[in-house]
């Protein structure tokens, strides 16, 4: 199940624009075989159009993009063998169920006995069983999604492409189909792009995260490291954070700022140009009466609580330091700190990041 | 205006070389480029069609939408030639003219069937029919032949005149009409229905009939009268006479404007044996216009002879006393017998008005747009 | 702008490789070929035959044109009663075309294709057929003569305005109700339903909704309409009487009667200059308003009324059609089989009988076949090249489509008159020596009936996302094919109507009269006209006979394609 170490796409030095504004500027990442990659950005960073060129629906108008070690370009797009699910699906309304996903396979000119096995197999995979005679007009929105999954897995591509697919539905429906999407790509062991504006859902699905700025690629990195190591402020603001302190590096890998010195773990990257770091919100602890000295590597802040929020396994905490409110998880045990209540919070130092303002 | 006079007098050779010329040959040379590619699959086309217009030998008529004729009669000119008669039928016979002067450079047809005396002038002028001198002309009235120089023969004729509807009439217990003068009678209010003179032939010849029987000077002043007594002015003879005589359909005018051998069509169509004409015609002297239609060799025509003995053949007997029951007008050949339904109900015009031919069609735009001013605007 | 907008234009400039663009052109290269052969090349020489006669240029002959009013008076007489009778007929048909759009009831098929029957019907038989039922001695008034005991007919309507717009109405109704009930049908209810839940009430929802959705197939209803009334002949000659007069009528009196081709030629020009402005003002205006919005089944699923407002609601509109479109062809069908002395069949058996001995005549049954012959090649011509045209249209969306679109739509506002002269003059040496071919009756019906196929198909082939299109492509489906599997089955229903019109302008015969014809080869119309050229009681009934079968035949044809339509829905849906 590991995927192996084959690159399977490389895409070097991709450049869009349109009307003079830069759609991608100069994007190059690499993909193994078997990869599940999140393109994350907010709305206008170039995700889609990065999807599009892949797919061959628009032209570069510069870099190169190999493909199974070849370049793509003359390949027109309908024999590139990459698959795609789409935004609304783009379900074909005048056919039903079975044929949408049959249509690929069509395509390939697959003879009739394999293809009724196929899309029997597809059917089953995405729980619809049963399903094959429906009209795209009789489906929830969910049955929907499973069927334009189904449809583009159907043919077998190389590599997969889904924009957005989870777009439209609700969160419960969203938080469950992206781990069923995740297990069935896994079990297929299907190289895809996965395209989302929200990274809970990239987090869940994704061996890598790709994250897009502007055109840019920001950073391309696993969840984990991208969570504990965001590259700029940008990224980490685009990721949920929102605890950012300005102040200069000190020596003794202190961070001083106007809410106090905070201790950084990351004493190798540490350069004087840093002014900003991030505190994750799960990198405190709450500080119980006067307690012998700091644990080791960490770092005290005082504040009043503005507010308390139940998060279900967590509270959430706004705590103002300095005029500032920052947002802080703790365990649900024990009894959160009231409104307006003083507290101490001992920071983790590997909670700390400094980050390129 | 001078220089207007220059352009125009001396156009034809100075604009053999005008660029528009040159526009035109050139766009000709494109489209033939072209159609030399399309050619192949309009061909196919029209073998697919059946089109068995490369028969051997064929004669072409050019006609209008009324022509007709019976098929023994054509068939023994075909036997006795050897050859085909093709008929090709080109809309109302001012639309068939026209589109035999346009195609005068490569004629369609050899013969041209129907022009008649209100278009006789601009198919002259056009110069789209070389002279023959039939001898069947001996058989036709001088009054009928037009042409000094052959290039028109008189083939058949029609009055148009006042058709009326016999038993309204009766029923009524007023006079049926015997005079153009009547109609502006007060009992006569709302009673006549007339076409078009600027969409309908028949219209035409009987505003004709009007001027010749009112002069130039006196004609607007009876329409203007005509008009006061609510004539009706339809589009079409069709429209008046099927769409608003009494005695052809659910109408309410029992005085129409149609063709002295109307009355005999009326029996001979009627559903059920007639003994009496349930219409008569009005054809006193000077109240009806005489239509005479004339046949024609085209310029250019490959057969010549041919044409020749078709025309012959036009005027015999045999063609000419088949004419009455298939268009209903009279045959020109005053040797060809009526059949009965005509020698029972049908009558000629005396003393039909008079108008010239060349003045029909210098005057013709002034004379229409003078009645459009007094009778619809 | 947001990234989906930025590349949904960009796309055209992006996508428009070499390739692709020359294959939209190789697409579009046949219509044109044909627009080129049979349209630009015969109008052009016919107008600079006429405005040059021997070469020379003879202003005179057209200075009437500015010196007079006549002329202004019968352009704005023209355009006024055009635009009249496209409003009426929209306001009467919309109703309808939402009834049809959206509701299944018994007898559906059957009424569309009633309704359809007076597309073909010639203008003196309408004439005839409105008479037998409103004229002075019609029905109506002879009831309303009796019942209220009235000395005089209380309508007259008789050389009205009144009476050719109702004529417009009674020939347009179903191109509308075509039109727009198909696409009215592939509209999602739930946006309606969505702006009912924000507060919008019916009207509202109708308006500010609904109508903004339809535009792009109201206006192509509306513009074929005005095109149809703004080069009226017939209808206005014979039922609004000598007294109004439009351009299309005048051309023809220039060229024919008054041999004056150079005011033929320029009243041409003015009426397709106007038409011209219009259509490319409207493509402009479409191509704008495009919805991307498309409903997942558009493929035109219409229900089963349940409410009893619902029920009523298609009761009135149905009761309305009726009275106006099928009360005047059932009093036609009476006519036919009324003579002097009562019922008879009599003129449908002398229609079978050979008592003319003409060289011309032909069974009816075979002016029957002729006209389904000619109808069916100038249908197949018709739509392949609205096919074409429209895929070329809706594929681009550079400066160029909306002149290009309207562009195609010329043929139709182009008098008859010309055009047919241009043809004597210019298809007159082989391979292209078509004057008196019985090719070319095919190609002039479907020179006309191109447009309006073009206008049936293109706002569906319009309304489907591009992402369908990707979809297949990335399925592995060649550009053919992704026309052929996405394309071409969800315009089915559109190509079916743009059929049946085309069928219907080629049974219909517009504006043919003025071409050359072999008259052994009658169709339907040329026959009736026959009968209605000569006087008495057998030439008229067997006139109404015939218009009788002409209706016969065209409504079984489009009861049948209704039900060719409802079969494929079910096999479609059925595997």
């Amino acid at each position: 199940m590991r995927p192996n170490d084959k690159k399977i796409l490389e895409v070097i030095g991709l450049t869009n624009h349109y009307a003079g504004e830069p759609l991608l500027e100069d994007v190059s990442f690499s993909l193994l075989k078997g990869e599940i990659l999140c393109l994350l950005g907010p709305s206008g960073s170039g995700k889609t159009t990065l999807l599009r060129l892949l797919a061959g629906l628009e032209d570069e108008q510069s870099g190169t993009i190999l493909f199974q070690g070849r370049d793509i370009k003359p390949i027109p797009p309908h024999k590139r063998k990459i698959g795609m699910m789409f935004q609304e699906y783009a379900l074909f309304p005048h056919k039903t169920v079975w044929q949408n996903i049959a249509f690929g396979l069509e395509m390939q000119n697959c003879p009739e006995k394999d293809k009724e096995k196929r899309v029997l197999a597809m059917l089953e995979m995405v729980g619809l069983s049963g399903f094959g005679n429906r009209k795209i007009d009789e489906l929830s929105g969910g049955e929907r999604q499973r069927v334009a999954l189904a449809r583009s897995l159907a043919p077998e591509p190389e590599l997969l492409l889904l924009d957005e697919p989870l777009g439209s539905l609700d969160r419960t429906l969203r938080d469950r189909l992206t781990i069923e999407i995740r297990s069935i790509l896994k079990s297929l062991e299907v190289t895809a792009i996965f395209v989302t504006h929200d990274q809970a859902e990239a987090f869940s699905v994704a061996d890598k995260v790709a994250v897009l700025q502007r055109g840019r690629l920001q950073q391309f990195d696993t969840p984990e490291n991208l969570y504990r190591l965001p590259a700029n402020r940008a990224v980490a603001a685009f990721l949920g954070f929102s605890n950012f302190v300005v102040g200069t590096v000190d020596d003794d890998s202190v961070f001083s700022s106007t809410a106090g010195g905070i201790r950084v773990s990351q004493l190798a990257g540490l350069q004087r140009h840093h002014q900003v770091v991030l505190i994750r919100p799960d990198g405190a602890v709450l500080r119980c009466g006067e307690e012998a000295g700091l644990p080791a590597e960490s770092s005290l802040l005082s504040g009043t609580v503005r507010s308390v929020c139940f998060q279900g396994s967590t509270y959430r905490l706004g705590v103002e330091v300095d005029e500032k409110i920052l947002l802080f998880d703790l365990p649900i045990d024990p009894k959160p700190p009231a409104v307006n209540e003083r507290i101490s919070l001992v920071i983790k130092a590997t909670a700390v990041i400094l980050l390129e303002n | 205006m001078t220089h207007n006079r220059l352009l125009t007098g001396g156009g034809f050779f100075i604009v053999q070389h005008t660029p528009l010329h040159v526009i035109l040959n050139s766009m000709e040379e494109t489209m033939n480029r072209i159609s030399r590619f399309f050619g192949s699959l309009i061909v196919v086309l029209a073998v697919l069609a059946g089109n068995n217009a490369f028969a051997e030998k064929s004669i072409t008529v050019m006609t209008h939408d009324s022509f007709n004729i019976s098929k023994e009669v054509i068939s023994h000119f075909e036997q006795e030639n050897g050859v085909t008669v093709r008929f090709l039928k080109s809309g109302d016979a001012g639309a068939a003219l026209v589109q035999a002067i346009l195609s005068k450079e490569n004629p369609l047809a050899d013969v041209f069937y129907g022009v008649d005396n209100t278009f006789f002038s601009r198919a002259i002028d056009a110069d789209i029919f070389q002279p023959y001198a039939s001898p069947m002309l001996a058989g036709v009235p001088v009054s009928l032949q037009l042409d000094p120089q052959y290039r028109l023969l008189p083939v058949d004729y029609g009055d148009v005149c006042l058709n009326y509807d016999k038993a309204w009439f009766a029923a009524k217990g007023i006079a049926p009409p015997s005079d153009l003068t009547d109609l502006v009678r007060p009992e006569y209010k709302g009673l006549t229905v007339v076409q078009n003179p600027a969409t309908s032939s028949p219209g035409m010849a009987f505003l004709l009939a009007t001027i010749g029987k009112f002069g130039e000077e006196g004609y607007l002043d009876f329409w203007m009268k005509m008009r006061k007594n609510q004539v009706l002015v339809a589009g079409g003879w069709e429209d008046a006479y099927f769409g608003h005589f009494t005695a052809a359909s659910k109408g309410d005018r029992p005085i129409v404007v149609s063709y002295a051998s109307s009355p005999p069509a009326a029996v001979y169509y009627s559903e059920k044996p007639l003994s009496e004409a349930p219409t008569a015609a009005v054809v006193t002297a000077d109240n009806a216009f005489r239509q005479i239609e004339f046949v024609g060799i085209l310029k250019g025509t490959k057969s010549p002879e041919l044409a020749a003995k078709l025309v012959d053949f036009m005027l015999s007997v045999q063609f000419q006393e088949d004419i009455p029951l298939q268009m209903f007008v009279f045959p020109a050949n005053s040797n060809a017998r009526l059949p009965d339904v005509f020698v029972q109900h049908a009558v000629v015009a005396e003393q039909p008005a008079i108008v010239r031919p060349a003045a029909i069609e210098a005057n013709r735009s002034i004379w229409v747009e003078a009645w459009t001013d007094v009778v619809l605007r | 702008m947001s990234e989906v907008q930025l590349i949904a234009e960009g796309r055209g400039k992006h996508c428009g490789d070499r390739s692709k663009h020359l294959l939209r052109w190789l697409l579009f290269s046949l219509p044109l070929l044909f627009l080129a052969l049979f349209y630009f090349y015969p109008l052009t020489k016919i107008v600079l035959l006429s405005f040059l006669p021997e070469g020379s240029w003879q202003p005179e002959k057209i200075s009437r044109l500015f010196s007079s009013t006549v002329y202004l008076r019968i352009l704005w007489f023209t355009t006024w009663q055009a635009a009249l009778s496209t409003l009426i007929t929209l306001g009467l048909a919309l109703p309808g075309a939402y009834v049809f759009g959206r509701y299944t009831f018994p007898g559906k098929n059957l009424i569309q294709a009633l309704l359809t029957v007076p597309f073909v019907l010639p203008t003196v038989v309408t004439a005839a057929a409105f008479r037998a039922l409103l004229g002075q001695n019609g029905l109506l008034n002879g009831w309303l003569m009796s019942g209220f005991d009235l000395s005089s007919p209380p309508i007259r309507i008789e050389q009205t305005v009144y009476f050719f717009l109702l004529a417009h109405v009674f020939y347009n109704y179903s191109l509308v109700l075509r039109i727009v009930g198909g696409f009215w049908a592939g509209l999602d209810p739930d946006v309606r339903a969505a702006a009912r839940m924000l507060g919008a009430s019916p009207w509202q929802t109708f308006r500010r909704i609904t109508l903004p959705l339809l535009f792009p197939a109201i206006g192509s209803a509306a513009l074929l309409v005005f095109i149809f009334c703004f080069t009226s002949f017939g209808v206005v000659l014979i039922l609004g009487g000598p007294g109004y007069a439009t351009i299309e009528v005048e051309i023809y009196r220039q060229a024919v009667q008054l041999f004056n081709l150079p005011m033929a030629a320029a009243l041409s020009l003015v009426q397709i200059a106007v038409n011209f402005l219009l259509m490319w003002l409207y493509a402009r205006l479409d191509k704008r308003s495009k919805t991307t919005f498309y409903s997942d089944g558009a493929t035109g699923s219409a229900m089963q009324p349940v409410l009893k407002s619902q029920k009523a609601w298609i009761g009135v509109n149905v009761v309305f059609m009726v009275i106006l479109l099928v009360s005047p062809l059932m009093a036609l069908v009476m006519r036919s089989v009324t003579g002097e002395y009562g019922m008879t069949f009599a003129y449908y058996s002398a229609l079978f009988t050979t008592q003319t001995r003409s060289v011309f005549f032909v069974e009816p049954i075979s002016a029957v076949s002729n006209s389904i012959g000619f109808g069916v090649a100038a249908m197949l011509i018709a739509v392949t090249l609205g096919l074409l045209a429209s895929t070329f249209l809706a594929s681009a969306r550079s400066k160029g489509t909306s002149l290009w679109d309207a562009v195609i739509m010329l043929p139709l506002a182009t008098s008859a008159v010309t055009l047919g002269f241009g043809y004597i003059i210019t298809l007159n040496r082989p391979p292209l020596n078509l004057r008196d071919s019985i090719v070319l009756v095919p190609i002039a019906h479907a020179l006309v009936a191109f447009p309006f196929v073009v206008r049936c198909i293109l706002p569906s082939l319009r309304r489907i996302p591009q992402s369908l299109r990707e979809a297949a492509t990335l399925l592995g489906a060649s550009p053919f094919q992704v026309w052929r599997y996405v394309d071409l089955p969800i315009i089915m229903r559109a190509i079916l109507v743009g059929s049946v019109f085309a069928f219907s302008i080629s049974l219909g015969e517009f504006g043919a009269s003025a071409f050359v014809t072999r008259p052994h080869t009658p169709t339907m119309p040329v026959a009736i006209f026959r009968f209605l050229g000569q006087p008495g009681d057998m030439n008229y009934g067997q006139a109404m006979a015939m218009s009788t079968i002409l209706m016969l035949v065209t409504c079984s044809g489009f009861w049948m394609i209704g039900r060719f339509d409802s079969l494929r829905k079910s096999v479609g849906t059925g595997v």
